[in-house]
C-alpha cells in the first residue's frame, strides 16, 4: 500500500471509516470530501462514475455530523462513502441503466430499497456508476458513456455489467458499492478488478427500485475490499421487503458475527467437470491455491452445469426481449451498438426453448440440492481468464476451443445464479499478474458459511484486495 | 462455437417479421451471429429429456 493511498484515505476500509466517524475522530464531511477529491483526480482516467453527487453528498455528510454531535446513533456505516450502479433508483437521479433511451427519463422520486438501507445505516452516496447497457454484458464497454477501465491495467476491461462499481472500489475511490448480478455481473467484475463481491441468495436482498434485466435471475449485492466490509454492507441490505414481490420473507441473518467463527466443521469441496474445463491455467491455479489453503481435497460435479448455462442464456434472452421489444421495434438505433444486435436476437428465440429451460431449471435445482447434502461450500473459478483488453476481438481460443471473448467470462457464474445460489467471489492476486477470482458457493440462504470461509482466506493472506494506487491520470 | 447452428440474414429477416421487428441491414450479420449462439443454447437445452412431472410453474402455499 502506497503512502499516498494511506494519506488520502483510499485504502481505508468502511469499518475503519465508520469507527472514526462514530467516535468523531474524523467528520463524515471530511471523509466525503476526500472521496470526492479522489474521484475528481482519478475518475477521468477510469470512467467509473456516470454522475457524481458532489454537493448532495457533502450536504448529507454534514447533516450526519450534526446528528452525531447531537448524540444520535449514526448507524454501522456512519460516513462511509459508497457508489451504486446506475441501475438503482436514487431520488433525484435518472436511472440511466447505461442506455441513451433511459437518459431521457425523469429522475427517480425515491431510492431503491438497497440504496435506502445503506443510507439508513449512515453511508453517504457519492455517485452512480457505469455499466453495460441494460446490464446485458460482461465488459462495461459502454458506447454512450465510454468504457470503464480496469484499475490494475487501464487498457483492460473492468468486467461487467457492474464494472463501474467494481473499479471504483478497486481503485480506492470508495470502500463500498452496490451492483447487480443476473448471470455474473457482480462476480465477473469483482474477479477482474481483484475485490470481493457477493451475489446473495435469490430473494435475500430486495430488488425494489432496480431496473430489471431478467426477473428470474436478477440479484442485488455489494462490492468491498475486505470481508468485514462486505458483511457490513450485506447485513445492512438483507431481509424482507414487502415492496419487492420476489424478496423472501425469511428474516435477516447477520453475517458480521460469523467472521470470527473459523471454518471448523465446514465441508468444502472443489467443483470439477464443467468448472475445470475451458479455462486458462491461471484460473484453475487460483482455485487450487484456495483449495490447498482450506485443505479441500474432495471434488464434486454439478450435473449438466454446461446445460444450466445454456438454459440461463435462453431465459435471460427471452425475459430481456419482453422488456425491450417495444423500444427495439420503435427505436433500435438508439441502443448501444455493443448491445443492440444481441438484444435484437433475444426477440427471435423459440418459445418452447424458454419453457423447457424453466423446467430444466427445476430439475437442475433438485440435483444440485443433493450435492449440498454432503458439502457446505463449493470452490469454482469465477472467470476463465483475467481481464481482456478493451476492444478485444469478439472471439478467443481457450484450450484449443474458439469461444466468445466476452460471453465466455460468464461460463462459470451462470450455472450458479441460474438457481439462485449465494456466491462470494474472493480475489486471488499474484504479484505482477492480473487479479482473478474464486467463487465460494453455498446452498440457498447459507451466506454465513461463505463469510466464514472468506474470512479465513483473508486472514491467511490467500485472498486480498489491496487498493490499486496509481498516479492521477 | 464450432457446432453452432447456421443462421442466415434471410433467417433473421423472416423471424424478425414474425415479431414485428425490422432489422437494419447493417445489423443483420451481427444479429445472425448472436442468434446462432442463442439457438445453439436452445438446442442444448431442448435435447435434454425431462420427466413429465418436472414443472416450471411456481408453487403456491398458504
Amino acid at each position: 500500500m502506497s503512502d499516498a493511498a494511506m494519506a488520502d484515505g483510499a485504502a481505508m476500509t468502511a469499518e475503519a471509516i465508520a469507527a472514526d466517524v462514530r467516535s468523531r475522530r474524523r467528520s463524515a464531511r471530511d471523509v466525503a470530501a476526500a472521496a470526492l477529491e479522489r474521484i475528481a483526480q482519478r475518475d477521468r482516467g477510469l470512467n467509473c462514475f456516470t454522475l457524481v453527487r458532489r454537493d448532495d453528498a457533502l450536504s448529507e455528510a454534514a447533516k450526519l455530523d450534526a446528528r452525531i454531535a447531537a448524540g444520535a446513533d449514526p448507524g454501522p456505516l456512519a460516513g462511509v462513502p459508497f457508489a451504486a450502479k446506475n441501475l438503482f433508483d436514487v431520488a433525484g437521479v435518472t436511472t440511466v441503466a447505461g442506455a441513451k433511451i433511459e437518459a431521457e427519463g425523469a429522475p427517480a422520486t425515491r431510492d431503491a430499497t438497497a440504496v435506502a438501507a445503506l443510507r439508513r445505516a449512515g453511508a453517504i452516496l457519492v455517485g452512480v456508476t457505469n455499466m453495460d447497457e441494460y446490464a446485458y454484458g460482461f465488459s462495461t464497454e459502454n458506447t454512450h458513456h465510454g468504457p470503464t477501465r480496469n484499475p490494475h491495467d487501464p487498457t483492460r476491461i473492468a468486467g461487467g455489467s457492474s464494472g463501474g462499481s467494481a473499479a471504483a472500489v478497486a481503485a480506492g475511490l470508495v470502500p463500498l458499492s452496490l451492483g447487480t448480478d443476473t448471470n455474473g455481473s457482480i462476480r465477473v467484475p469483482a474477479a477482474l478488478c481483484g475485490i470481493f463481491g457477493l451475489k446473495p441468495t435469490f430473494g435475500r436482498v430486495s430488488r425494489a427500485g432496480v431496473f430489471p434485466l431478467a426477473s428470474s435471475f436478477d440479484h442485488v449485492g455489494p462490492f468491498a475490499r475486505s470481508v468485514a466490509d462486505l458483511a457490513l454492507a450485506f447485513d445492512a441490505i438483507q431481509g424482507p421487503d414487502p415492496t419487492d414481490q420476489v424478496c423472501a420473507e425469511r428474516q435477516a441473518e447477520p453475517c458480521v458475527v460469523e467472521l470470527q467463527r473459523g471454518v471448523a466443521g465446514v465441508r468444502i469441496a472443489v467443483a470439477g467437470g464443467h468448472f475445470s474445463a475451458l479455462a486458462g491455467a491461471e484460473s484453475l491455479d487460483a482455485v487450487a491455491r484456495v483449495a490447498a489453503a482450506l485443505d479441500a481435497t474432495t471434488r464434486v460435479t454439478l450435473p449438466e452445469a454446461h446445460r444450466a448455462r445454456a438454459a440461463a442464456m435462453i431465459i435471460t434472452a427471452v425475459e430481456a426481449a419482453d422488456l425491450h421489444l417495444s423500444d427495439l421495434r420503435m427505436r433500435a438505433k438508439d441502443f448501444d451498438p455493443m448491445t443492440r444486435p444481441r438484444l435484437l436476437a433475444t426477440a427471435l428465440v423459440p418459445a418452447a426453448a424458454y419453457a423447457h429451460a424453466q423446467r430444466f431449471r427445476a430439475w437442475y435445482r433438485a440435483r444440485v440440492a443433493e450435492v449440498f447434502r454432503d458439502v457446505d461450500v463449493l470452490l469454482a473459478p469465477t472467470t476463465p481468464y483475467p481481464a481482456p483488453p478493451i476492444g478485444a476481438p469478439s472471439t478467443t481460443t481457450v484450450d484449443g476451443v474458439l469461444v466468445s471473448t466476452r460471453s465466455h467470462l460468464g461460463v462459470f457464474t451462470q450455472p450458479l445464479s441460474f438457481i439462485g445460489l449465494p456466491v462470494i467471489s474472493v480475489p486471488v492476486v499474484t504479484p505482477g499478474a492480473l487479479p482473478l477470482g474464486v467463487q465460494l458457493v453455498a446452498a440457498p440462504f447459507r451466506e454465513s458459511a461463505l463469510f466464514r470461509v472468506a474470512a479465513k482466506l483473508e486472514a491467511d493472506g490467500v485472498a486480498a484486495a489491496p487498493v490499486v494506487s496509481r498516479p492521477p491520470d | 462455437m464450432s457446432t453452432l447452428p447456421r443462421v442466415t440474414e434471410a433467417d433473421v429477416d423472416r423471424l424478425a417479421a414474425q415479431v414485428g421487428l425490422r432489422i437494419d441491414p447493417t445489423d443483420r450479420p451481427d444479429v445472425a451471429a448472436a442468434l446462432a449462439v442463442l439457438l445453439g443454447a436452445a438446442q442444448l437445452v431442448m435435447e435434454f429429456p425431462l420427466p413429465e412431472d418436472v414443472h416450471p410453474a411456481p408453487v403456491f402455499r398458504p
